[in-house]
């Protein structure tokens, strides 16, 4: 038996070699998550208003166009709970903040990253903000949290092909988004719309609890949390499931009924937001965003 | 836990190296640690499933030693019909209940008697299919006096939840497995080797074929109206990959698995897709079941002995079983009785014993008539397999349509023209020809070459493995 385990092992040497070069080199690449942890650890301090929240803040403000010091701390399908963890590790930091900016969507009190199909953004939270909240091995991992071939596609379009893009601003917006792209916003809204679906709530009271968390955070220290509701073409409008959507409406009314501190804004058929504002159905390119972020801005002015 | 996970990847390790380093001498340790590994492997579906699993061991355990030691043919037969009824009892509940109550419910509907169906929440046994059929097995062959049964009460559960064949068979006989686990199990080198080769082609089938299969297979079951009739034949031909991969992937990795503990157990395919007729491609697809239901079923029912009604009957029945096995589905039931249509004439004119051995064997090729043979009853099994992939009949009946429009001779659609999965099922197909002689295609290549040349053949294997994996598909045999 010796014998064969030897000659076991000897075969998988090299591929155990190769795994863990692999991760060694997907841990030197840059990526959006490291890079944004070293901004807001950067401006954290100086920060006065704080975006949080998914990829309807993520690519959808840009904190540049604020009158007052702010930084988007949002990342693709960022769940609520993940709002929660990254306000929390960075409490001490945010010792000027008088604004917290956070998207209620129609899945973001359905909706927990863990479970989520892109759940494999965990290993980000993990590997780069140190953030380990989930237990689940391969998440602490850059070679096992991903299927292989996405990851040998990295490596090779980083390494050899020298393709790398941040894609972040100085204050963390996301500008990949161009308004040169012209999708076909009216499918895409219907799809986004039937992708955010979610069947049963089994996350909603949990969701609801983290938002309490970050809102009582919030009025301990007499920051404002300006929840809002981004804006989105009509085929996706049309397409939401009522049930959901009135879900939602109910809990904010109450949210924003017990707390002061607490206002609610929904943009979502704001007709001040063209086709030309949009890079998909639910998001908006750098001319809309500027747009919503000058509206919020005025807004935070009032 | 299953056999592609991370978690299998280190649980079989553990229990081959405690297996072979401490309880190589004693029978009893390695029937210990086996039983353990079995129990824990089935707790990590559903811990609240093990109380089951031990019950229906003690039960034909009990019941197999009160037949045998039954006086009479009455007493004896009344012990076998407490086991089947209390056995199939369960099946029947946990797989059954919801599909016949609300078939009543419809039933009830069509004379215009309306009632709210008692559903309940039934959360189905993972492997409660094949684990019953082991343990009936085991009882039918006591009555039957082909075995006597086991006094070692510790061999029969390990028999039963041997963990390589609880959760999706194959359906071993207890006249086969039992005999080897009252002897104590010793290394060999040669067979650990096989075993691990056979898992590593298991895994190269369920994961670079079937789950590459699967996205295209959904997308055109889930949406058929946006595909074409050329696409939807694309996607039944996909589908036919994909469970022939998943399926007789995981035998091939059980079969493997059970090799390393020293084990050998019966082959569950031998290349159906290449069959020459229907009859043919029962004795090679899922063979384990077919042949369960042969023995148990169609036999005692009187086989092709009576009359030619009778015969009739018994075919009609065997198949509308197997397929009533598979789910709680009029589907299912569509799959079975078009396989029994599909045998009966070979059956009426005395050719279903035709094709006995693999086809061209000792050749490179098969010729005109038998590639014909071939390619006819591979489009009458894929044409089957609709029903069995669609979730109704309605399901059916539009993907049927939308494939038989004029649109069948139309250019497929490109989602649905991957390059690389044709490429690699291809490349599956040549290897499946190749080795279709052997237990398994991979069995015996490359091993005239040096090391060198079989490393470099298991590094490709594994490297196409690796590459196709993440795709996150769970095997469909788990769902029986």
């Amino acid at each position: 038996m010796k014998k064969l385990l030897s000659k076991i092992l000897l075969f998988l040497l090299p591929l155990l070699i190769i795994v863990a070069t692999a991760e060694l080199l997907l841990r030197q690449m840059p990526n959006e998550y490291k890079l944004k942890k070293n901004l807001l650890e950067k401006h954290a301090q100086s920060t006065e208003l704080l975006c949080l929240g998914s990829s309807h803040s993520y690519y959808n403000i840009n904190p540049v166009y604020f009158n007052i010091p702010a930084f988007n701390a949002a990342h693709s399908s960022q769940t609520l709970n993940y709002d929660w963890f990254l306000l929390r590790k960075y409490h001490d930091s945010f010792i000027n903040l008088r604004y917290i900016l956070l998207p209620i969507s129609y899945q973001s009190l359905f909706e927990k990253l863990d479970d989520a199909a892109e759940s494999w953004r965990i290993k980000n939270y993990k590997l780069y903000y140190n953030i380990h909240e989930n237990n689940y091995l391969p998440y602490n991992f850059e070679v096992l949290s991903m299927a292989p071939r996405f990851n040998i596609s990295r490596l090779v379009n980083y390494y050899c092909r020298q393709q790398y893009s941040p894609g972040v601003n100085e204050l963390g917006y996301a500008t990949s988004y161009q308004s040169t792209v012209k999708n076909d916003l009216e499918k895409m809204g219907r799809e986004a719309a039937a992708r955010n679906y979610f069947k049963n709530n089994n996350h909603f009271k949990e969701n609801l609890g983290y938002l309490q968390k970050i809102i009582n955070w919030a009025t301990e220290r007499k920051i404002q949390v300006i929840l809002f509701t981004s804006p989105a073409v009509e085929s996706y409008r049309q397409n939401r499931d009522t049930n959901q959507v009135n879900q939602s409406y109910k809990v904010i009314e109450q949210l924003v009924k017990n707390n002061p501190l607490v206002s609610y804004h929904n943009f979502i058929d704001s007709p001040d937001f063209t086709a030309d504002d949009f890079y998909d159905g639910d998001h908006l390119n750098e001319i809309g965003a500027k747009k919503f972020t000058f509206t919020l801005n005025d807004l935070i002015k009032k | 836990m299953l056999f592609n996970s991370l978690h299998f990847l280190v649980f079989l390790p553990v229990v081959f190296l405690l297996y072979w380093q401490l309880a190589s001498k004693k029978l009893q340790y390695q029937h210990l640690l086996l039983l353990a590994a079995g129990y824990y492997f089935y707790g990590c579906w559903d811990p609240r499933f093990l109380l089951l699993l031990f019950f229906s061991t003690a039960l034909d355990y009990f019941s197999g030693k009160q037949i045998a030691a039954a006086a009479t043919k009455t007493s004896k037969r009344t012990w076998l019909w407490i086991s089947i009824g209390i056995n199939v009892g369960f099946l029947g509940f946990f797989k059954y209940y919801n599909f016949f109550i609300e078939s009543f419910a419809t039933l009830l509907g069509s004379w215009s008697l309306h009632t709210d169906p008692w559903l309940l929440n039934i959360i189905l046994p993972v492997g409660i299919s094949f684990y019953t059929f082991h343990g009936l097995s085991y009882v039918l062959d006591i009555y039957h006096e082909r075995i006597q049964p086991t006094t070692n009460f510790l061999q029969y559960a390990v028999f039963i939840s041997f963990f390589p064949l609880l959760v999706a068979g194959p359906i071993e006989r207890a006249n086969h497995l039992l005999p080897q686990l009252s002897t104590t199990q010793q290394f060999n080198t040669a067979k650990m080797k096989d075993g691990l080769r056979q898992i590593l082609w298991g895994f190269f089938k369920k994961i670079v074929i079937a789950d590459s299969c699967a996205a295209y297979v959904n997308m055109a079951f889930n949406d058929p109206a946006a595909f074409n009739g050329s696409s939807l034949a694309l996607a039944v031909f996909f589908f036919a990959m994909q469970i022939y991969g998943d399926f007789s992937g995981y035998s091939d990795i059980a079969i493997g698995t059970a090799r390393l503990f020293g084990f050998d157990v019966k082959k569950n395919f031998a290349y159906p897709y290449f069959s020459r007729d229907i009859a043919e491609f029962w004795r090679r697809w899922h063979i384990s079941l077919s042949t369960w239901f042969r023995d148990y079923v169609y036999i005692p029912l009187g086989g092709s002995r009576g009359s030619r009604w009778l015969s009739i009957r018994n075919i009609f029945i065997i198949f509308l079983l197997s397929g009533f096995w598979h789910g709680a589905n009029v589907t299912f039931i569509i799959w079975g009785g078009l396989h029994a249509v599909y045998f009966l004439p070979l059956f009426l004119f005395n050719t279903n014993r035709q094709h006995m051995h693999i086809v061209a064997e000792g050749k490179a090729w098969p010729g005109i008539k038998d590639a014909a043979k071939i390619l006819i009853t591979f489009l009458l099994v894929c044409f089957a397999w609709i029903f069995f992939r669609a979730n109704n009949l309605q399901e059916a009946g539009v993907f049927i349509q939308q494939m038989f429009s004029a649109s069948l001779f139309e250019m497929p659609d490109r989602s649905m023209l991957p390059l690389s999965v044709f490429v690699m099922i291809g490349l599956f197909l040549l290897i499946e020809w190749k080795g279709r002689q052997h237990l398994y295609a991979i069995e015996k290549m490359c091993l005239q070459y040096t090391i060198y040349i079989r490393w470099a053949w298991y590094y490709a294997i594994l490297a196409a493995i690796i590459y196709f994996s993440g795709q996150g598909q769970s095997f469909i045999y788990f769902q029986f």
